[in-house]
């Protein structure tokens, strides 16, 4: 081609074939390994897997104009060549045996460039094989001459009469512009069998065409309508764009004038609907109003060159001169609104590429979204625009024939770039953690594997309520048990459980029942008092020598409020010996030694803290940590004088310390002031210690300061453990809030704030948003047992608040309540619940086949036909297994009223599913309601 | 570490919209080849397709679900210039057309189902066109800007409270993240960059009452550009913790923010399925837009509270299906125009 312009045509039939064509013809093919390298000089690579491995070149081939690959898969990889002067040559080369991997076959194969006059027939021959198929072969070589030299400007094969091929020319005098040759014609030669390929053109050139069309003309573009094999479309003369049918090669079928006439194209899905272009302008027309284009719209460069994508329909491809990139457009939506209405809108956009006139760029335009008005069109809006390779001028590009949406564009022979381009992917995520999204006309779904609980937060919030989290309202370290690896949550727990063993003591504060939302705050009156008097008293609490050496006095305050406060937080005071020994011993069988023999020096124990010490440093409960009995000796050391080495030692070395008890205790024992601010400072020792520690030893003033700094510093942080300082009050649900921000852990708020028993009597918003949030995220994970079972939790927290009863039955004849309990018939309770001092349940339970208030008999079962409220007769004890002792159960669930909503016929609950298990349709003989088949959750479980 | 799975949806045209059902158990898938998939998930993991039937006659945009508590019920909206809702005939696998939303004069792009709380509610949008008279003023199209619009109890109508700044670029898709009782709402746009915007609502004056509009404070928390030209969609998981979006560049990538608040990509993953190390490496690869792409943005709204449903546009006809009982109330003045059978 002129200019250094190079085209590229993918095979028709082979999927990983193309070839090049600019002043040589370049055959390709394409592999996915990289094992090519070895030939670095015939490798390009394409893309980030693909590489294009050069199998076959020539340089001597002059003057190609066009080529056009024959379209069926026999004879293969024909090829028909335009030249400058208008001759027509085929060609052909061998498709290389699938048997020899590539780089093998590029060894050895030789590449044999035959010269045949000017036109030149290059094949690939392999070593052994000979020539080929002397069928085929009888086609290699075929010259169509036309009358008069002059340039050919394209060539078609027909798409279904595969030997027609097409010859667009120049003008020349009256000549015809479109010639058709047939090229199994066998006029071309007085004598076929003589014919040898190598013989020089004269023999092999058939000048006399099958078809001329066109006299005087220039034909610019062609393309045969691929559904209708005789019919073809054809831009003449710069002016006209022309449809004729074979049949009647004299006048047009169709003819309309406009300026469009270059690189007419036919969609490939869509064989009504054409494309072509002139200069800058794009015009896109359905063959049924041929009069005028359904759509034209402007490039800002001349276009190159325009293709409809031939795996998707409606979506046209434009590349400009000059221009790196592609535009896509998408037309198919045009042709429904203006079979609609035509006047209204003159189209309706689709998806469209252009390509402009060296142009780096082919640009992807969607017009399908495009915003045109009655007349005047306004801008089209690119859809896309796909820019293969940099900054440099595309000189053409071509759609793979079959792989969907993959684009080969290229620069020059050096430069080429094999692309799919991607479609827009909707995605959603399931609740259920996957995600899927859809590819083209495929979908894909990620399901996920790996860790996922450990990555987010939802994961694990179901495992979590799969395990029972939150669903345990007596046995409360267990919901801690569950979160054991999120030591986070492990302060929260502890504070709830807490809360509950102090209020399981009757505590003189609480007079009106239980209340769980206790925090340390609340405790000291802080919120309530502002003008707070607490009075504490100073106790004078003496060393507990360890040998004897009696040391100074240290300062305790107590009162009752600050007793409370340090019970919450799960200190022992040492008040009563054995539990504070018992206290300490179970600390250290947890492996909490530091932090034992810290209390235990906190509160002026230091014989107990060294024996602490020493017995764990020798036994195996803390896998023998020797370097405790460095530090017992280290405190046995201990020296009050102020200004001793110990103290100073102390005071620098405590750093090197790992455990934050450790240092506590030698920041207390180096302490000069008063106020321990060293210990109160271990910011890595648990909340609860550092609170029960202030509440031991600061006075009142400087205990609410710094009770108040760290309820700030751990609200601001959203740490779980201020819980125990704020209890749920606002600040304490501002903390929640913080942690849910940081979290979005809601799991753990509701859970919080059921446990307060504060759940459905606070009036903040934000906790029944929580509680509502997480309800319905059970709800949306169809964890119906944990929803159910977490409203019970709700229900058991908060005594003072009643659920209605939601289900009611009635009499049908009286319309009372059937588990009224008026006028002294009790039956229903008695029904209700067992007596758990009754010998056999089965004897105590009581019948009731009449309704408790009229005495009309109930329905009766539809299955078993016995009354309702009736235990069953066939219903053997060991079906029931009855409820143990001191558990009141409701009535085994086979003795329930069950109906159906819709035809509202029913019986036992169990005598019910026994039947549905087998049958569809319900059990009263003449109905015909098919109860099964509505229930549509019903169906969902059994199937 | 993630792996997907490839299933054969079968449609004879681009899918362009997939949406999972409340429970995640069913799915919809709307094509260009005008029909509505319906897939349902058997005990084996694996997808069923249990309904296939043309809707529209033309491309299908987006298909959305109802909460199952207003029964089985889609939505989906078309480039044929209706939105149609869509039940489940009980027992059966037909899906019945329940309403067809005519009055569009164009395509309809996106369509949505409101809230629980707010009843059964649906949001279209559609694309201004000759007579900007129906359509809410200067909307996102011209300069592919967000807006945020808050219903007003009092007013009984939808005002605009926010204009996103920060994204100026053509806006492809908007997704709000479940809020889950967080104190600001997370918005997830898709432009040429994905920006995920964080909306804290400052507390309203309690002497100001319920008439005032809430303000928000705006804040971008993270502007990615790794799908290196245009982003097309985003999606939020349950608890809007973890963002996935798509871009042009063929990958799906998953984000997630770490405990102070950083977003991090944590998962790239190409569009054909195959887990991808990473976008192309050949650096001439690009893909940039030109002129603005005219899909608007469409509308989500998600919000616990109530107090702030956003959609970018006013519903354009709300809707209340009336049923036997039980059903959202309908005001015979305000209401006289919207659809119900």
């Amino acid at each position: 081609m002129s200019g250094g312009k190079v085209e590229v045509l993918w095979s028709p039939t082979d999927d990983n074939t193309f070839i090049t064509c600019g002043s040589a013809i370049n055959l390709y093919q394409v592999e996915t390994s990289a094992a090519h390298h070895k030939h670095p000089e015939t490798t390009l690579r394409i893309s980030d897997d693909k590489y294009a491995v050069h199998c076959a070149a020539n340089s001597e081939i002059h003057f190609i104009k066009c080529a056009a690959w024959y379209p069926k898969a026999e004879p293969k990889n024909l090829l028909a060549v335009g030249q400058a002067n208008g001759r027509v040559v085929l060609t052909r080369y061998y498709q290389m045996s699938d048997k020899i991997s590539l780089p093998s076959v590029h060894d050895m194969f030789v590449l044999r460039l035959l010269s045949i006059a000017e036109t030149v027939v290059f094949v690939v021959k392999t070593v052994r094989e000979s020539f080929g198929d002397p069928g085929d072969d009888e086609l290699i070589g075929k010259e169509f001459v036309p009358r008069h030299s002059r340039q050919c400007n394209f060539l078609a094969w027909n798409p279904e009469e595969s030997h027609l091929l097409t010859e667009g020319l120049e003008k020349f005098r009256n000549d015809a512009c479109i010639v058709i040759w047939d090229i199994t014609s066998s006029h071309m030669t007085s004598d076929n069998s003589e014919r040898s390929r190598y013989s020089s053109s004269e023999h092999g050139s058939v000048t006399r065409p099958c078809f001329e069309i066109g006299p005087g003309d220039t034909c610019s573009s062609f393309a045969w309508f691929p559904q209708d094999a005789r019919t073809f479309v054809t831009g003449v003369n710069n002016r006209y764009l022309r449809v004729y049918d074979l049949r009647d090669t004299v006048k047009p079928r169709l003819v309309t004038p406009h300026r469009t006439v270059c690189g007419v194209c036919v969609d490939a899905l869509d064989s009504r609907r054409l494309a072509s272009f002139g200069e800058s302008q794009v015009a896109v027309w359905d063959v049924r109003s041929f009069d005028r284009p359904i759509l034209t719209f402007q490039e800002s460069k001349p276009v190159a060159k325009i293709s409809w994508c031939l795996t998707r329909p409606g979506m046209l491809c434009v590349l400009c001169k000059e221009s790196p990139s592609i535009r896509l457009y998408d037309i198919r939506h045009a042709v429904i609104v203006i079979i609609r209405d035509s006047t209204l809108f003159q189209a309706r956009p689709g998806m469209l590429s252009v390509l402009c006139k060296e142009s780096p760029s082919i640009r992807l335009y969607d017009i399908r979204h495009a915003v045109i008005g009655s007349d005047d069109i306004e801008p089209v809006t690119i859809d896309r625009n796909v820019q293969p390779c940099g900054q440099n001028p595309l000189s053409s590009f071509a759609w793979h024939p079959r792989h969907e949406n993959r684009l080969l564009a290229i620069v020059s022979p050096n430069q080429m770039r094999d692309m799919v381009i991607f479609e827009r992917m909707p995605l959603a995520w399931s609740p259920q953690f996957n995600l899927t999204w859809a590819n083209g006309k495929r979908t894909m779904n990620c399901v996920f594997g790996g860790p996922f609980d450990k990555l987010d937060i939802s994961a694990r919030m179901r495992q979590r309520a799969l395990a029972g989290y939150g669903m345990q309202a007596e046995n409360i370290l267990h919901n801690a048990l569950i979160v054991a690896e999120e030591k986070h949550l492990q302060g929260l727990w502890k504070w709830i459980s807490l809360v509950r063993q102090c209020q399981r003591k009757p505590a003189p504060s609480s007079k009106r029942g239980p209340v769980y939302n206790m925090g340390v705050k609340q405790i000291l009156k802080y919120y309530t008092d502002q003008s707070n008097t607490m009075e504490s008293d100073q106790a004078y609490v003496q060393w507990q020598p360890s040998d004897g050496v009696a040391f100074s006095i240290k300062h305790h305050y107590r009162s009752q409020e600050r007793s409370l406060a340090l019970a919450l937080c799960g200190w022992i005071p040492d008040t009563n010996p054995t539990e504070f020994n018992i206290y300490l011993d179970n600390l250290t069988e947890n492996g909490e030694v530091e932090k034992a023999a810290a209390i235990a020096i906190f509160t002026l124990k230091m014989k107990k803290a060294l024996g602490i010490l020493s017995s764990s440093a020798a036994g195996a409960t803390n896998n023998g940590n020797p370097s405790l009995n460095a530090v017992a000796m280290a405190l046995a050391g201990y020296n009050e004088n102020s200004n001793t080495l110990w103290r100073r030692t102390c005071g620098t070395q405590r750093f090197q310390l790992s455990n934050p008890y450790l240092r506590a205790i030698f920041a207390f024992l180096a302490c000069d002031t008063e106020f321990y601010a060293d210990v109160l400072e271990e910011t890595e020792m648990a909340v609860q210690d550092r609170v029960a520690f202030a509440l031991t030893y600061l006075p009142d003033a400087k205990l609410k300061d710094y009770i108040e700094k760290l309820t700030d510093e751990l609200v601001e942080s959203g740490d779980l453990d201020g819980m125990l300082l704020t209890g749920l009050s606002s600040e304490g649900i501002d903390l929640l809030e913080r942690y849910v921000d940081n979290t979005s852990d809601i799991q753990t708020a509701a859970i919080t704030a059921v446990f307060s028993g504060t759940a459905q009597s606070s009036k903040d918003d934000r906790v029944q948003t929580w509680i509502y949030n997480y309800r319905m995220l059970l709800d949306q994970w169809a964890l119906w047992h944990q929803r159910a079972r977490f409203d019970n939790v709700m229900q058991m927290c908060e005594p003072g608040v009643q659920v209605p009863p939601q289900v009611y039955i009635s009499c049908n004849y009286c319309g009372k309540s059937l588990n009224s309990s008026s006028r002294g018939f009790r039956l229903p309770d008695r029904m209700m619940f067992h007596n758990p001092f009754a010998r056999t349940p089965q004897q105590q339970r009581h019948k009731i086949s009449c309704c408790p208030s009229c005495r009309k008999a109930l329905p009766r079962c539809s299955v078993c036909l016995g009354l309702l409220g009736t235990a069953s007769n066939n219903a053997s004890p060991g079906e029931h297994p009855s409820p143990k002792a001191g558990q009141p159960k409701l009535s085994p669930h086979q003795d329930w009223f069950s109906w159906c909503q819709t035809c509202r016929h029913g019986g036992h609950a169990g005598h019910i599913t026994e039947w549905f298990r087998e049958h569809v349709d319900c059990p009263v003989t003449g109905c015909t309601c098919r109860c099964m088949a509505i229930d549509s959750a019903e169906k969902a479980a059994c199937s | 570490m993630f792996a997907a799975k490839s299933i054969s949806a079968d449609h004879k045209d681009l899918i362009h919209d997939v949406s999972y059902d409340f429970h995640g158990r069913r799915m919809a898938t709307c094509s260009s080849d005008q029909t509505v998939k319906v897939w349902e998930q058997g005990d084996d993991g694996q997808w069923h397709c249990t309904a296939s039937w043309k809707t529209h006659s033309g491309s299908v945009w987006r298909v959305t679900w109802a909460h199952p508590e207003f029964g089985q019920v889609l939505a989906t909206c078309s480039f044929d210039r209706t939105a149609a809702v869509w039940e489940k005939e009980a027992g059966q696998n037909h899906w019945l057309k329940r309403t067809s939303l005519v009055d569009s004069r164009t395509s309809v792009t996106d369509v949505k189902f409101a809230p629980k709380h707010l009843g059964l509610q649906l949001a279209t949008l559609q694309l201004s066109l000759l007579e900007p008279k129906q359509s809410a003023p200067s909307n996102v199209s011209s300069g592919g800007k967000v807006q945020i619009h808050e219903y007003s109890e009092v007013q009984r109508k939808w005002n605009k409270v926010e204009t996103v700044v920060m994204v100026a670029e053509p806006v492809h898709d908007v997704c709000f993240a479940p809020n889950m009782g967080r104190s600001y709402h997370l918005l997830a746009i898709a432009s040429k960059e994905l920006s995920i915007i964080s909306l804290k609502p400052l507390r309203k004056d309690p002497a100001a009452g319920g008439t005032g509009i809430s303000k928000f404070e705006m804040r971008q928390v993270a502007v990615f550009d790794e799908h290196e030209s245009q982003v097309w969609r985003a999606s939020w998981n349950v608890t809007g913790t973890i963002l996935a979006s798509s871009g042009a560049d063929g990958f799906v990538r998953m984000w997630k923010a770490n405990y102070l608040d950083n977003w991090k990509c944590i998962s790239v993953l190409k569009g054909d399925g195959s887990t991808g190390e990473g976008p192309a490496s050949i650096p001439q690869n690009s893909v940039t837009s030109g002129a603005p792409s005219s899909i608007p943005p469409n509308g989500a709204a998600t919000n616990g509270s109530g107090s702030s449903v956003v959609s970018h546009e006013p519903p354009a006809r709300s809707m209340n299906i009336k049923r036997n009982t039980g059903w959202p109330w309908m005001d015979i003045k305000k209401d006289q125009f919207k659809l119900f059978y």
